[in-house]
């Protein structure tokens, strides 16, 4: 199997290691308060998670063995459009859940400030889901009699 | 300048401001009773379902006009990039005003539910701005004396 093919399959079975971390932090900011801990922890792993993305792109610029390519024109086509297509994914997702909120609630209502951070996460996760999935699909399309 | 420039030149001072607009209005109306919710709700969704994913035209465009190359690959790459760029902004927009919204409200706070709308329209405002703005600048970068 290609390597981009099974970091997809890593990416696609890797949502609980975003899950958690997040998870924990707005758990122990409500049960402990507020601090800087928590507060660092959600904000490194939501930054992390969403812009993670990036990693290859930064892995191939400062490869070592410039004549081993290991992310080549294909790969990076393919991860771009899983990210455009996971984005996309994203804005819907944050549409749709301001709007429920908005409906469930009504306008007069209030809500408590943990459904920000919780929308978030779920945000994470869908995009992580969408991302590995549209990679795999991709690839999936493309020369099957390829040799892995 | 091209058609894409001149688009992306109006898009950088009106989609933020059609966005901010919608938003403030959307969430007044809903406020004030002054329009039912559930018809609200629904023209909220479409609008800022559309106008996030507004970018997405050109290609959709451009497989309906097979005669006519009025939006060739140069120009796809530029969108996309701004695309890519925008939705990175977006997503530590989002980050930064949950991030905001937990600290100062503490997780044991509340807060109204018009918040919610309000992020998402600044998130496509910023969206707006970052996208065109991508534009321009990477237009700008290419040939200098291109014509429509």
């Amino acid at each position: 199997m290609k390597s981009q093919k099974e970091e997809a399959w890593i990416g696609l079975l890797g949502v609980p290691c975003l899950l958690i971390p997040s998870g924990v932090a707005v758990f122990i900011a409500y049960d402990k308060g507020m601090s800087f801990a928590p507060l660092l922890m959600f904000t490194g792993t939501v930054i992390w998670g969403g812009l993670f993305w990036l990693f290859p792109f930064i892995q191939d610029r400062f490869r070592k063995d410039k004549k081993k390519i290991c992310f080549d024109e294909r790969d990076q086509l393919i991860h771009k459009k899983a990210v455009m297509a996971s984005y996309v994914a994203l804005w819907l997702y944050f549409v749709a859940a301001c709007v429920t909120t908005w409906r469930i609630v009504g306008p007069n209502g209030s809500i408590s400030v943990n459904v920000m951070p919780l929308t978030l996460v779920g945000g994470l996760v869908l995009f992580t889901f969408v991302q590995g999935l549209a990679s795999l699909i991709q690839y999936g399309r493309g020369a099957k009699d390829g040799a892995e | 300048m091209n058609k894409a420039q001149e688009g992306a030149l109006i898009c950088v001072i009106l989609m933020p401001v059609a966005a901010l607009v919608c938003g403030a209005l959307g969430v007044g109306l809903a406020y004030v009773k002054a329009v039912p919710l559930p018809r609200l709700l629904l023209e909220f969704t479409f609008v800022f379902a559309l106008l996030g994913c507004a970018w997405l035209i050109p290609f959709l465009l451009r497989r309906t006009r097979k005669s006519k190359i009025s939006f060739d690959e140069r120009d796809q790459l530029i969108i996309k990039k701004a695309a890519l760029t925008a939705y990175v902004v977006l997503w530590l927009y989002f980050v930064t005003a949950c991030v905001i919204a937990w600290w100062i409200v503490g997780p044991h706070g509340s807060i109204s539910v018009n918040v919610m709308p309000l992020t998402l329209a600044g998130g496509l405002a910023i969206f707006g701005f970052v996208h065109n703005i991508a534009v321009l600048i990477q237009y700008g970068r290419g040939a200098r004396g291109e014509e429509s």
